[in-house]
């Protein structure tokens, strides 16, 4: 409305020419004016002329204050306009200033989470990382260690092949040997028959005395051989697990000689001593089982005064015990070595299947497993080890009655 | 270009010069509108002078202010003089010069405030087109993150999964392995179980065979001593043929061996 009237007056003026413009657009202001003016002339037009310039002051007055009033409410008028439209791009503003922090504060958080989120995966990848790499520590040790194993018992395997090969060798041998020594034994029967023949206990001569005890000897030295080559043969077979009425003291001499034999050789040789108990009394045992315990136990009192014996210590005389004794409550084997003994630790686990201080290839570990198994599975008895290390060592072994 | 330079230098001076002969004159005029006890032939003179002067009304607001005050100093000294109706002419004058000069001042108060409102609707205009900017790049932004946090989750995953997927098999043909080689092992501890018993043996047989052939070699000992013993007594203790034949077979056998 005011825009309109302001236009009006404006195009009032520009009509009229520069001597008729009006500051004024309000109609009203302009009749009020228009007629103070027009009063003004009609005094004038009469020579009324103090009266027309007292209006004409009026006139100036009353435009003064009429103009102010229009200039300020046309200022105002555009103001208000302005703050409308402002008031509402202010909305807008306000609007998006608010949309604006509320992303910026979104964004933040997903800042702030996507940080946490790459510390949390580095600490995560960390850790996984340090768990893969204690994983492939172990796994890696366990491959070594299974690796060893397996290398330690393929060695000890072909190692132990090649031994059987002698041994099926000698096995092959066995009754040959036996059968030239039967028939060798029969043979020195028939001539020790024949030189006993006819001959008078009292009054024989030096000379068939002596032949006849000679062939006597090779007689007993010949059974004494087939004796051993049983042994051997027995413990070369399939054990058939046969439990007999046995002489302990028999059965020791046996193997302690078997082993003896078997163990000692020109390069390296040591003391056998035997202490058996006499009027022992027969158990019921399965020998080939027991032989084997024997020659185990044996084979181990071998070892250790050997290698006590190449470590150089001076004069050290290699010797290994066996005694029998008959006692309350069982009867008990002893052999006793004077070898490098063993640790606490040692006797600990020397029991256990395929321990051993051997190098690979060499002990298999099962020596003393097997003496175990024999007397206490096979026979409730027991196996029982005192050491001094560096000195000697002592396995017991009990049959209880 | 220095003609050009000269050539607005001198415009300018003139201009100045112009101004300010013109306010100079007003002011002249004013003084002597205002003069005390001033004459109407004086007042006619002066206005006769004011209207000779050649303005352009609004375009000083000093000369404004000069031109409106001489005219009202005018009608005041006419007034005084008692000649009401040149003071009521000199007075028109006044308001329709005043008139103008408001016209001009309202135009140029509402342009000045619609000049100023356009100023500020451009700024606001500005204000919130860097808002919405403002807005669309952090929204932006926002959607940049949100895709780099989605790939990058996505890219450490496929990351931990390839790498675990390896880790899992390389624990898997390590597992593999190791069942393999345990199963290696336990056949290997098995069959050495089985053998111990003829390996323990087996590794005597050097000293066994030689302890037999050694027995053989005694055996063989003995029988030539006893052989060269009953030599000795050949006559006393003849051989009968059977012992000829026993000890025929005996030095067989012993050859064999």
């Amino acid at each position: 409305m005011f825009i309109f009237l302001f236009l009006f007056s404006f195009l009032l003026i520009h009509v009229n020419g520069e001597e008729n413009r009006n500051p004024l657009s309000n109609t009203i202001h302009q009749q009020i004016l228009h007629r103070i003016d027009s009063s003004a002339y009609a005094s004038a037009s009469v020579n009324l002329n103090k009266f027309a310039l007292e209006k004409l002051l009026n006139y100036d007055r009353i435009l003064d204050s009429l103009y102010k009033a229009e200039r300020e409410d046309s200022l105002a008028f555009l103001e208000n306009k302005y703050n409308a439209g402002a008031n509402a791009k202010k909305v807008v503003i306000d609007s998006l200033h608010r949309k604006i922090n509320e992303v910026s504060i979104q964004k933040s958080e997903i800042d702030t989470t996507y940080k946490s989120l790459i510390k949390k995966a580095l600490f995560s990848f960390g850790l996984w990382l340090l768990i893969v790499i204690v994983i492939l520590r172990f796994r890696k040790k366990t491959l070594t260690k299974s690796k060893y194993n397996f290398l330690k018992t393929n060695a000890q395997l072909r190692s132990m092949e090649g031994l059987v090969t002698k041994a099926d060798q000698l096995l092959r041998n066995i009754p040959g040997n036996r059968e030239r020594i039967n028939k060798l034994h029969k043979d020195f029967s028939l001539l020790s028959e024949s030189f006993s023949t006819g001959v008078n206990q009292e009054n024989i001569s030096p000379a068939k005395k002596y032949i006849i005890e000679k062939t006597e000897q090779i007689k007993q030295k010949l059974e004494e051989e087939d004796k051993i080559n049983e042994g051997i043969f027995l413990q070369l077979g399939e054990d058939k697990g046969v439990f007999e009425l046995s002489d302990i003291n028999s059965v020791c001499n046996l193997y302690t000689d078997i082993a003896f034999r078997g163990l000692m050789n020109d390069e390296f040789n040591f003391q056998v001593t035997k202490d058996f108990e006499k009027n022992l009394p027969p158990i019921k045992i399965n020998s080939a089982a027991v032989g084997t315990l024997l020659l185990n136990v044996l084979n181990n009192a071998f070892s250790s005064v050997k290698e006590k014996s190449t470590s150089g210590v001076k004069e050290y005389i290699p010797k290994i015990a066996l005694s029998t004794r008959i006692l309350p409550r069982f009867l008990q084997i002893r052999i006793r070595d004077n070898g490098k003994g063993m640790s606490d630790e040692v006797i600990q686990n020397a029991a256990t299947e395929f321990y051993s201080t051997q190098p690979p290839g060499q002990g298999s570990g099962l020596g003393l497993w097997v003496a175990q198994s024999v007397a206490k599975e096979m026979h409730s008895g027991e196996v029982k080890i005192e050491s001094e290390k560096g000195n000697s060592t002592d396995v017991y072994i009990k049959f209880f009655k | 270009m220095t003609k050009i330079i000269f050539l607005f230098s001198i415009l300018f001076l003139t201009g100045t010069s112009i101004f300010a002969s013109l306010t100079d004159e007003l002011g002249t005029l004013n003084y002597r509108a205002k003069v005390k006890y001033v004459t109407p032939e004086a007042l006619d003179q002066v206005l006769i002078d004011l209207k000779a002067v050649q303005m352009n009304p609004g375009a000083d607001s000093l000369n404004d202010f000069l031109v409106m005050d001489t005219y009202r100093a005018i009608a005041s000294g006419y007034s005084a003089n008692f000649h009401f109706k040149q003071a009521y002419e000199a007075f028109r004058k006044y308001v329709v010069y005043k008139e103008n000069i408001l016209v001009i001042q309202k135009e140029a108060a509402i342009n000045n405030t619609l000049s100023s409102v356009t100023v500020r609707e451009l700024l606001d205009e500005r204000e919130m087109k860097d808002r919405i900017f403002k807005l669309s790049k952090l929204e932006s932004e926002k959607q940049q993150l949100e895709a780099d946090v989605y790939r990058w989750k996505r890219n450490i995953s496929i990351s931990l999964l390839v790498l675990s997927s390896i880790f899992a098999l390389m624990l898997v043909s390590s597992g593999i392995k190791l069942f393999s080689r345990n199963s290696n092992i336990s056949q290997n501890k098995e069959t050495i179980k089985r053998i111990h018993r003829k390996s323990t043996i087996g590794s005597m047989e050097p000293g066994l065979s030689n302890s037999i052939q050694k027995t053989f070699d005694t055996v063989r000992e003995n029988t030539k001593e006893l052989k060269s013993e009953h030599a000795n007594y050949q006559a006393e203790f003849p051989y009968s043929d059977k012992e000829k034949q026993v000890l025929a077979n005996i030095e067989k056998n012993l050859k064999e061996a």
